[in-house]
């Protein structure tokens, strides 16, 4: 039996959303799968400018398993970009070490510091929200 | 006192995505619906704005500071001053918008 894929540690929400070429013509099968940990390789090393074994501690993982998905993104970022084909972001097998909540309302997202006024949104008071770092 | 990351200081104004980057905060009484706009001391640094952004809206007694995005020294820092992290979802463009919704 194969290994089960491994969960892993997104530090900021993570949406899923596909990034389309502008004037793309091509299915929606031919677009790239741009899992979580690479968009967070990409976003700990290349925008917020950290070296390689700080990113790896940040993310739980080990140096030389962090090399290997920052290769991998890198790869299909340059296909994305070389071949004009989407990129469709994945959040799945992730989990945040924050705990983080969205307001169904006003599609916020917040983090709970003081646990007496987490019944609501502090945004916009609705009661409706859906814990996203664990969901039941 | 909540703070919002805005690029102008009206109230049309854009809402700035980055944090630490942010021209203006704007400051929204919890009690009422007073709101005052505060140029960011960290702007015209080149290197750790946001934490400069943070130490100053810490000084202020902010509760919770609304964004589009934040950086891994700026979340870190405002775990450590107890300050709540709300993320503006990208459909609200102006700080109108989000006032109309925002409930003291």
């Amino acid at each position: 039996m194969a290994r089960p894929v491994k969960q892993r540690k997104i530090l900021s929400p993570f949406t899923d959303i596909s990034l389309f070429p502008s004037g793309n013509n091509k299915s929606d099968a031919d677009s790239i799968l741009f899992l979580a940990e690479e968009y967070e390789a990409i976003k700990l090393i290349d925008y917020e400018g950290l070296n390689q074994s700080k990113a790896a501690k940040l993310m739980k993982i080990s140096r030389p398993t962090f090399t290997r998905i920052y290769k991998r993104a890198r790869i299909k970022l340059a296909a994305s970009l070389v071949e004009k084909r989407a990129l469709k972001l994945s959040g799945e097998n992730i989990y945040y070490s924050d705990n983080w909540h969205k307001c169904q309302n006003c599609e916020c997202i917040y983090n709970i510091i003081d646990k007496s006024n987490s019944d609501f949104c502090p945004f916009c008071k609705s009661t409706n929200f859906i814990n996203i770092a664990n969901p039941e | 006192m909540k703070a919002i990351t805005v690029k102008e200081d009206n109230i049309n104004s854009p809402i700035q995505d980055c944090f630490g980057k942010t021209k203006f905060f704007c400051f929204i009484d919890d009690d009422s619906d007073k709101v005052e706009f505060i140029p960011n001391p960290g702007y015209d640094l080149l290197k750790l704005s946001g934490k400069k952004a943070v130490e100053f809206l810490h000084s202020k007694g902010i509760s919770a500071v609304m964004s589009g995005n934040y950086g891994i020294t700026v979340k870190k820092l405002l775990d450590k001053h107890n300050i709540q992290t709300i993320i503006i979802p990208s459909m609200y463009e102006n700080l109108s918008q989000l006032l109309k919704i925002i409930k003291p």
